[in-house]
């Protein structure tokens, strides 16, 4: 079991995972940007969906916490430092990339749905993971 | 922070793989360590004094002094 769980946490591991996700997410953010996607209807009671939207935010918050306790427990120092560290980069990256579309691209080529920026979230945490893998931690 | 940990490796003859084997960790991260792409976390620094049986500071060294 040990052996099984440090092969999944091995670099070589998140290497294929992130590439395939790469890959994946560039799919979908061909395929659902030219989706059809019906607008979201105004919530009848506002406070209750935001108040839930909150409560199911913290729930995430909170089930991430423990499930990344159990990554730090079988990744090494420094597969967990890269995945840390693309993370924060990912979504930092994100942001950017959101608000260089919605300034200078949006006009031309159209708003972004929500399934795009999911796919587009998770394809820059995948570029920034290898740009860390390349760089290094520290960089 | 500057680390001697490809020279220590070099004097006992050991491979990458053989010095992650023996510190419980992958390949990549003594390669990361020892090309300064990584600095490893403070349980991990300790573990490597102690395998090679010297003081922190003597496998690790600052670069700002």
């Amino acid at each position: 079991m040990k052996s099984i769980l440090r092969a999944m946490y091995s670099p070589l591991s998140f290497d294929v995972l992130f590439a395939l996700l790469a890959v994946i997410c560039a799919t979908f953010l061909v395929d659902w940007s030219g989706a059809d996607i019906p607008p979201i209807a105004p919530a009848p009671s506002p406070l209750a969906k935001g108040a839930s939207l909150a409560a199911v935010g913290i729930v995430g918050a909170l089930l991430g916490t423990a499930s990344t306790r159990f990554d730090q427990a079988w990744a090494d120092d420094y597969v967990f430092q890269t995945l840390c560290k693309s993370a924060l980069v990912g979504i930092m990256g994100f942001v950017f990339a959101a608000v260089i579309w919605g300034v200078l691209l949006a006009d031309a080529l159209g708003r972004i749905s929500s399934l795009s920026s999911l796919a587009l979230l998770l394809a820059v945490w995948s570029v920034s993971y290898f740009i860390v893998r390349l760089r290094g931690t520290g960089a | 922070v500057n680390n001697r940990l490809k020279v220590l490796r070099a004097e006992r003859n050991w491979s990458q793989a053989e010095l992650a084997l023996r510190l419980d960790v992958s390949r990549q991260a003594v390669n990361a360590i020892e090309t300064n792409k990584h600095d490893p976390s403070l349980p991990l620094a300790f573990r490597i004094a102690r395998l090679f049986g010297m003081p922190i500071e003597a496998i690790f060294q600052d670069g700002q002094a």
